[in-house]
């Protein structure tokens, strides 16, 4: 059957509008594009997925054991499994948990050795306290052993930052099959004695008042009042213009693994900006990069972060463009965005 | 005769590089072997598919969409669909109507997606291709009549519009027009009927 109707309507289809078809339908079919769409399925789910977790997960966001129940203590002599698929090893030793946060885990190994299997990709910062070395970690395998007066790190798999006045240059970055060992009692021993009141600087601003026993994470006796007046005193020395006596009591104060985490944090951050201050950018980064990692506030975080990166400038290091991005993803409308951005440029 | 005149035996295919040359393709190469060889994965067979299909199957969905803004997108999902299934399509020889299929289940999405975007307000393209406006120099009657169909068209259900069209318009016999919709024959029946009735309606309250 002819339609009448079809017959008197003029066409629509042109060879321009053809060609432009057949184009879209290569590209369409083309396996890049593809592969883009199934990315984007891919993330869409994955989004949901962390979404449907941060619900379920419930209030804290702390890091949760297979059976599900938030960890809340240390483990001694046994292996414990995470939801996210991590697991501690720590059937050699002893470890104690200071933190468990949406965004870090923090624990202490008192004694032996312990195997951590940190899951990649994952929003919380993993950070192992050993003695006086701290190891950052963000997805890998690796092993810290505290034996005696020395700890051993080593990687298995993904990369680490370990940390610590006895590390070689203050600090390490270890990749897989590497390893570092600091020792617990060089540190000890090069610390002059405390109850003295402000030393003299030694040659780095991190040496620091001893204790008459190793410094143990965790175990504060008298910490509250020994920071305060700590803090006092760094106070009154800025005042009274003695900045590098004030910048060696705030040291003490950051350093010390008894402290509050908070007032460490605080002292990090004001000895950061007294050092930088004074042209030595070297300790300021150390000190800005504790400071973040103890855990600063808003807005002192961020400007850790902007005085890290100024710092790591004026020492032409070349992990400041690192750092510049660092802030400028972090905060993109960020009070020091112009400044830094004109630092980088 | 086709408005192609005596070329419309011939086929233009686009050289996927610009130094290759445009190959011309005989018509006489039968539809089930294009198949075949697209099933192959032999490219410029399915080139040939769809130059051989476009122009008819570009105007019978801006005619059934009556709005020209959608027709590229429908026929692109046609044939990504239609090469994606290629190898369901059981009897080759029937792949213009497999394809019509495909493109009128498109059009119907299109159709409901419409009317969401309706319901909140946002659907604000023109109907730029409906009878009225398609219509090559009608008389002043015609053209009335014509309106009169498209004022129908544009109220009645989606499918029942399509119906109507492929029967009416598109010149399908009703079990084509029922397999194409893929619905029973009674089913088209009433379909169609149900669009005669407002046109009659309509015309009646003209008069």
């Amino acid at each position: 059957m002819t339609s009448p109707i079809r017959e008197e309507l003029r066409d629509v289809s042109t060879e321009a509008r053809a060609r432009q078809n057949w184009e879209g339908i290569r590209v369409r079919r083309s396996p890049r594009t593809k592969q883009r769409v199934a990315w984007a399925a891919i993330s869409l789910a994955a989004v949901g997925a962390i979404a449907s977790l941060w619900f379920v997960r419930g209030d804290s966001g702390a890091l949760r054991t297979s059976a599900d129940v938030v960890w809340r203590e240390g483990v001694r002599g046994a292996r414990v499994a995470f939801a996210d698929g991590s697991s501690i090893d720590a059937r050699r030793g002893e470890l104690e948990l200071l933190e468990n946060e949406r965004d870090r885990l923090r624990v202490w190994l008192r004694d032996g050795a312990a195997t951590f299997d940190v899951t990649p990709g994952g929003a919380r910062r993993w950070i192992v306290e050993a003695g006086s070395v701290t190891v950052e970690v963000m997805g890998t395998r690796f092993d810290v052993r505290v034996v005696e007066e020395r700890v051993r790190v080593d990687v298995a798999r993904g990369r680490v930052f370990v940390r610590g006045p006895t590390v070689p240059r203050g600090g390490v970055m270890l990749g897989a099959g590497e390893s570092v060992e600091a020792s617990v009692a060089d540190l000890v021993a090069a610390l002059p004695p405390r109850s003295e009141g402000p030393a003299p600087l030694a040659s780095s601003p991190r040496a620091r008042p001893a204790e008459s026993e190793p410094t143990i994470p965790g175990t504060a006796r008298d910490a509250p009042e020994l920071q305060a007046s700590g803090l006092d005193r760094a106070d009154t020395l800025r005042a009274q213009g003695r900045a590098r006596e004030a910048i060696h009591e705030l040291v003490s104060v950051a350093d010390d693994p008894r402290a509050d985490r908070t007032e460490r944090a605080l002292a990090a951050f004001t000895a950061g900006k007294l050092l930088a201050e004074s042209g030595d950018h070297a300790e300021a980064i150390r000190s800005f990069e504790l400071a973040s990692t103890l855990g600063l506030g808003e807005p002192l975080r961020e400007d850790a972060c902007a005085r890290r990166a100024e710092s790591l400038a004026a020492l032409r290091d070349p992990r400041m463009a690192e750092a510049v991005y660092e802030y400028l993803a972090r905060y993109p409308r960020g009070r020091h965005v112009e400044r830094l951005r004109s630092l980088h440029e | 005769m086709s408005r192609f005149g005596p070329l419309a035996h011939l086929t233009q295919v686009m050289p996927a590089r610009r130094d290759e040359p445009v190959r011309t393709i005989s018509t006489e190469v039968d539809v089930p072997t294009l198949v075949s060889r697209a099933l192959d994965g032999d490219r410029w067979a399915e080139e040939a598919l769809y130059r051989r299909h476009v122009h008819e199957l570009t105007n019978v969905v801006a005619r059934l969409l009556g709005r020209t803004a959608d027709v590229d997108d429908v026929i692109q999902d046609t044939f990504v669909t239609a090469f994606a299934r290629l190898s369901t399509l059981r009897d080759t020889a029937s792949f213009a109507g497999w394809l019509r299929r495909i493109a009128v289940s498109a059009c119907l999405m299109r159709f409901r997606r419409r009317k969401l975007l309706r319901t909140f307000g946002l659907d604000r393209s023109s109907e730029d291709a409906t009878l009225d406006a398609l219509a090559h120099e009608p008389s002043p009657e015609r053209l009335a009549e014509l309106r009169t169909i498209d004022r129908v068209l544009a109220r009645v259900a989606a499918r029942d519009r399509f119906a109507w069209m492929l029967h009416h318009v598109e010149g399908l016999t009703l079990p084509e027009t029922a397999a194409t919709l893929e619905v029973s024959l009674a089913t088209t029946k009433r379909a169609i009927a149900r669009v005669e009735d407002v046109l009659s309606a309509l015309r009646e309250e003209g008069r």
